[in-house]
């Protein structure tokens, strides 16, 4: 029966409380029981808070039997990425200069939010080492226990895809929420730049840092960003896509990608035009240098964030994994005019992506998340893409832009490779038009019919 | 004729590295040398896009121009 339960959406799940159905205790039960059954094989948690959630729980759940109701959120289990603040719990960022971090005092905008809302937070979910890429070690698949879940919000991905829980934040910088989401075929939402608060999350850059949420569906993604944005949720009353117009990214962002990936974009161009969209192809030719920028500045950045850390506490420094280290100290000696130029064509590209939906009357533009599926963790060398990348390059390439312009985007699973692993496409849309987006992916989502499918983790 | 890119090149990679072992004393060559090609990459995008001289920073909006919303 709990894997029934933890299959049910958010909304299912918020029907069976208000029916009396199931319990929150009951479901944040059935969650830890889950966590302790996967966590052996997919690591996906640096901390579970199994008192407090049960605690959280039986509040939820004494609120619903008094008819209070703090609205879609009230007693949904939910991660929390380890660089958000969780008051009581330390912030360790996946790093072990934070080993002997002492517990937050005070919580994250975000999770201030949720837990306002009534939202039962489990524990903390593993990190990349301070957000900084897309391994998240020791973070594995649940599609493939030997293979890596994306970065940095490799954690919560796992932990959605493995049923673990109903709701997770994360992070997205250079993609780091779309990127796991993709690889662990769930849901991931980077909402318009700065409108969430990122306050009491560690940053990674400063200029590009966006606070959002995963799930296992659109719909769900759509309920947690609802309570984080104090945005009333509209319910969807379509059933086809008629009157939209989908442009199809390209070809920096169909060419150097798996054949099998390709192959998903297209499945997905032939269902929205089966609902009725018109997908017209609409290349964007500043999608390399909003790349760049967004490269540029998360390196500058990133070094500014670590850079005192790295002069005057060596010991520390020394902790950090060496990529990092080599990325913050070359990174603080970045040329000034490649930071400067950046921020300059920044304005640019954003206004070129503008342009692009306005002369093409798009509502949203459709592309693929990775260039591949997920890698496995013995063996990370990117191939089928005819390019010689490293995977943190490969894997940011086509969701870095992204961040450069500052759009909403909703990641969200398009179909499987031949070895059973999820495929992502992202659609990224208009400033502030964040219900319009969601209503697409949902729509789309239904079309594809691919939420049945689960990782084989959970069928033992 | 000089080579003056294989100069530049090497003297940035000299000051690079220098600097670099001064707070990470474990970093190899190749790994400088990997940094660096990534940048250079990425430097040669950005270079690649035209901004007129006007162009100016400003504090960052993801807003899109006024009349420019799809």
């Amino acid at each position: 029966m709990s894997g029934d339960i933890l299959s049910l959406s958010i909304a299912e799940l918020g029907s069976a409380y208000r029916r009396r159905d199931l319990s929150p205790v009951e479901v944040t039960s059935a969650c830890l029981a889950s966590i302790e059954q996967t966590e052996p094989a997919i690591h996906a948690w640096v901390e579970v808070s199994a008192d407090d959630a049960l605690t959280s729980a039986a509040k939820a759940e004494a609120e619903l039997l008094g008819g209070a109701d703090r609205g879609p959120l009230l007693g949904v289990p939910t991660g929390i990425k380890d660089i958000f603040d969780v008051a009581g719990l330390p912030t360790r960022c996946g790093s072990l200069s934070r080993a002997q971090q002492l517990a937050a005092t005070s919580d994250s905008a975000s999770v201030a939010a949720l837990r306002a809302g009534g939202a039962v937070l489990l524990g903390k979910t593993v990190t990349q080492e301070f957000a900084a890429g897309v391994i998240s070690p020791p973070a594995r698949n649940p599609w493939d226990p030997s293979r890596i879940p994306g970065g940095s919000s490799g954690g919560s991905a796992s932990a959605l895809a493995a049923h673990n829980c109903f709701a997770a934040m994360g992070s997205d910088t250079g993609g780091s929420i779309r990127i796991p989401a993709a690889a662990c075929g769930v849901v991931g939402f980077k909402p318009t730049y700065a409108s969430l608060s990122a306050e009491g999350v560690f940053p990674l850059s400063w200029s590009l840092d966006t606070v959002g949420p995963l799930a296992k569906t659109v719909a769900d993604a759509r309920l947690i960003w609802s309570v984080l944005a104090s945005r009333e949720v509209v319910p969807l009353d379509r059933a086809d896509l008629r009157g939209f117009r989908i442009g199809l990214a390209g070809p920096f962002f169909l060419d150097n990608v798996q054949p099998a990936v390709r192959d998903a974009v297209l499945s997905a161009v032939d269902a929205l035009r089966a609902l009725g969209a018109e997908v017209v192809e609409t290349p964007w030719e500043d999608a390399a240098a909003a790349r760049a920028i967004g490269f540029l500045l998360n390196r500058a950045e990133t070094a500014a964030v670590h850079e005192t850390v790295a002069r005057t506490e060596p010991d520390k420094f020394a902790q950090y994994n060496p990529d990092l280290r080599l990325r913050v100290a070359a990174g603080s000696i970045l040329p000034s005019e490649l930071y400067v130029n950046s921020m300059r064509k920044r304005a640019i590209v954003r206004d070129s992506m503008a342009t692009l939906f306005r002369e093409n009357r798009l509502n949203v533009l459709l592309a693929p998340t990775l260039p591949t599926t997920a890698l496995t963790a013995a063996d990370m060398t990117v191939t089928g893409t005819d390019l010689d990348e490293g995977i943190g390059a490969a894997w940011t390439r086509l969701t870095m832009p992204f961040n450069t312009t500052g759009q909403p985007v909703l990641a969200m699973p398009a179909g499987f490779d031949p070895h059973g692993l999820p495929i992502g496409i992202q659609l990224a849309g208009a400033p502030g038009r964040e219900d319009e987006l969601f209503a697409i992916g949902q729509v789309l989502e239904g079309s594809l019919g691919l939420q049945s499918l689960q990782p084989a983790i959970l069928k033992r | 004729m000089r080579d003056t890119t294989s100069e530049l090149r090497d003297a940035q990679f000299t000051f690079v590295s220098a600097y670099v072992r001064q707070l990470d004393p474990s970093a190899t060559d190749a790994a400088i040398s990997r940094y660096l090609a990534e940048i250079e990459t990425m430097a040669t995008a950005l270079q690649s896009l035209e901004a007129p001289a006007s162009a100016h920073m400003e504090p960052f909006t993801a807003d899109w121009p006024d009349g420019e919303d799809a």
